[in-house]
């Protein structure tokens, strides 16, 4: 089973929104996805098709979404995405703060909905095997590093990863492609902010290259984002 | 009691002042009078003067043992305020007389004299004058004029200037007293009065006590407080309608909205139409976004600017913060003609400020992405960061064109209008149409918008002109608690 077998219930009251939106997420894969218009409908929907997802706009005709959100809940742990017009902070944290796990506003980006959708059912059903290959190994100019043991292989020779220098990579792993800033990786790999680290963090940084990179001082995948963090690249 | 000093020195002034003043004037009346005085002969009046009666004895002379006046005497003494006139010989006998009136004895003992000489004769007032061994008695009108001998122990003439030192060191307290209690009545009656205007400066209704002195202005200040509280109510309620109205038609315009972005996405990828189609599918569903986000824009500024919107603050870090927007900027994709630079001075790392760390954010993606949008051909913007006061500042600069003279211009006078209640009509001009409407358009909101973010924490937004005269954006941030001013005279 793969995340595009996952069921996703709809529920809208507008129905020329709801079913576009449904056709965004068949066009990107999603095989059955189920539109409601009303709570009554959703709820009927929801113990009906037993969804693995359920996207609820949060007014609707007859209550509002968060309170269908608590039925749902009251019998099933299933992912529920918030897509509401309403843009107001409090919603968005009252939305939150319930245990939804992601609050979209409209107009939305429909690339954007799917991949929230789709890191939803990951987290939810796949995390295992997400897990697993978080933990597993990493392919950087013919060096393997082994995430779940800490090493570094090259040309037959074992380096080992400090645990700070793992913690670093998985933070940096986990972001691959993206800026994460010096705070974001003080925070993951000393719990704390980034004030004080400053020279431990380029040493730590600089051991890594060493263990990771062809040629240290000219880096391939750790690169630089000056004043503000690094970034793991991507496989080109 | 800053205040009752205040009033209590001005009384005292006052008091000084008139007693001053008072005593001149009399000191003047006296002098003058004293003066005039000084041109008569023993202080009398001219027409019982010693000299006159000097004159008269002197016109009175004997001739074959009969005392005879002068013409010229007997017209000083007519002319004088005596009525009559009588000479003693050394017996008391009547010597010579002039209207001497029938009531009066033809001869006087010693006694007599002594007696009349000091008060009255039959109730004449009577002047006396020696001639020789002769006494000269001038006599004046019965109730015309008023004789007073008055006799003083030297003891107490000796110490007169000390008992009038004593007299006017009293007189000094006394009036001190009396200044500090007439001063302390009036700080008590305007007390609850200044309250009152304390209270409808801090747009708190005044419920001013309507006795005393101040009844009446007490009255009309609760009038004004009723009038202020209720015009306050009105303006409040106007409002929230105002940005209820703006959340209503913000929530109702993004449901079409994203119908136009979901079909406007559908259509940029369909490989059934053209390029031209398509591109320009991907062209609608741009300005679809743009619409979203400057409807987000509306609904926020709206809400910062009738104070509805709450500020969620927290600790953070200015450095970790500019750098979480840089990065949120590089890994959204910003273009290869763009470069965000970030010089972060050491010292503020691990400075720590107070502030809702998500509107802040929004602020300065709002100025890093007024330099993007506003340079299509690429630029560098350049983010500074330093230690200012106990807080920090940041300096959004950019290599391109700047933030233009008449957006500025068109910001500052919307919080000038502001400051003075023009609310946020502030940027349209007086004829109503709004000045984005002349010319070129002006795009103000999202710049609007991060200033209104900024001054919302009561921090500092300032535009820095170039040589070039554009401008950029310095935000300084303080960790000052705001302090609250008390009024002087409610203390």
């Amino acid at each position: 089973m793969n995340i595009y077998n996952c069921k996703i219930l709809l529920v809208d009251d507008n129905r020329e929104l709801a079913e576009m939106t449904a056709d965004i997420l068949r066009k990107s894969g999603y095989e059955t996805v189920v539109t409601a218009y009303s709570c009554l409908e959703g709820m009927e929907a929801f113990r009906r098709e037993k969804p693995e997802l359920a996207i609820l706009d949060i007014m609707l005709p007859d209550g509002d979404g968060f309170t269908l959100f608590r039925r749902m809940r009251e019998v099933s742990a299933l992912p529920i995405l918030f897509l509401s017009a309403r843009d107001e902070d409090n919603d968005r944290l009252f939305g939150l703060g319930l245990g939804a796990d992601d609050y979209v506003t409209k107009p939305f980006l429909p690339q954007e909905l799917v991949l929230r959708v789709n890191a939803i059912l990951k987290r939810s059903y796949f995390r295992n095997q997400e897990g697993a290959r978080a933990s597993g190994v990493i392919e950087l100019s013919g060096r393997r590093i082994s995430l779940e043991n800490a090493t570094v292989e090259y040309q037959g020779e074992t380096t080992a990863l400090t645990a700070k220098e793992l913690l670093l990579l998985k933070k940096l792993y986990a972001n691959r492609g993206n800026v994460v800033t010096f705070d974001a990786i003080c925070q993951a790999v000393w719990n704390d902010s980034y004030y004080g680290y400053e020279n431990s963090l380029m040493v730590h940084i600089r051991h890594l290259r060493e263990k990771i990179e062809e040629d240290p001082s000219h880096p391939k995948w750790i690169l630089t984002a000056r004043g503000i963090g690094y970034r793991l690249a991507k496989e080109s | 009691m800053k205040s009752l000093w205040k009033i209590s020195r001005r009384y005292i002034w006052s008091a000084i002042v008139i007693t001053v003043f008072v005593i001149n004037i009399n000191m003047l009346v006296f002098a003058g009078g004293m003066l005039k005085l000084a041109g008569s002969d023993s202080g009398q009046e001219g027409d019982i003067s010693r000299s006159l009666m000097e004159e008269i004895n002197s016109s009175l002379r004997q001739e074959d043992g009969v005392w005879k006046l002068t013409d010229e005497g007997l017209q000083e003494l007519e002319e004088s305020s005596f009525v009559w006139a009588m000479l003693l010989d050394e017996h008391g006998t009547i010597a010579w007389s002039y209207e001497l009136p029938e009531e009066l004895n033809r001869h006087y003992s010693i006694a007599d004299v002594s007696v009349f000489s000091r008060w009255y004769l039959a109730d004449y007032p009577v002047r006396t004058w020696r001639k020789g061994d002769r006494l000269m008695v001038y006599g004046m009108g019965k109730g015309d004029k008023v004789r007073i001998n008055v006799i003083y122990r030297l003891a107490l003439m000796e110490k007169l200037p000390e008992i009038v030192k004593y007299f006017v060191l009293l007189n000094l307290l006394l009036l001190f007293a009396l200044a500090l209690f007439f001063a302390y009545r009036f700080y008590r009656s305007i007390r609850p009065i200044a309250q009152g205007i304390d209270s409808l400066a801090a747009k708190q209704p005044a419920r001013v006590p309507q006795k005393g002195l101040t009844a009446e202005l007490a009255v009309r200040l609760n009038e004004a407080s009723r009038h202020l509280q209720e015009q306050d109510g009105k303006l409040a309620k106007r409002d929230m309608a105002r940005t209820e109205w703006i959340a209503g038609v913000s929530h109702d315009i993004r449901t079409p909205l994203t119908l136009i972005t979901g079909y406007a996405d559908e259509l940029a990828a369909n490989p059934a139409l053209g390029e031209e189609e398509r591109k320009k599918a991907g062209q609608i569903q741009e300005a679809a976004l743009v619409i979203g986000q400057l409807i987000a824009d509306l609904n926020l500024t709206s809400k910062l600017e009738y104070q509805t919107q709450p500020l969620r603050m927290t600790s953070f870090f200015p450095a970790g913060l500019l750098r979480e927007c840089v990065a949120e900027y590089y890994n959204q994709g910003i273009g290869d003609s763009y470069e965000i630079e970030v010089e972060i001075a050491a010292e503020t790392e691990q400075i720590q400020c107070c502030g809702d760390t998500g509107l802040l954010l929004r602020a300065f993606r709002n100025l890093i992405g007024n330099s993007i949008r506003h340079n299509p051909d690429g630029c560098v913007v350049n983010v500074r960061l330093s230690a200012w006061e106990d807080g920090v500042e940041y300096l959004f600069t950019d290599s391109g064109l700047g933030i233009p003279e008449r957006v500025v211009r068109v910001l500052r006078e919307e919080e000038e209008k502001s400051a003075v209640g023009g609310g946020n009509a502030a940027w349209r001009k007086e004829d109503g149409k709004p000045e984005a409407c002349e010319q070129n358009p002006i795009h103000v909101m999202g710049l609007r918008l991060a200033k209104q973010i900024v001054k919302a924490h009561g921090w500092m937004f300032e535009f820095e002109r170039r040589e070039s005269g554009t401008y950029d954006v310095r935000i300084a941030v303080c960790n000052h608690d705001s302090t609250s001013v008390s009024s002087e005279i409610s203390g």
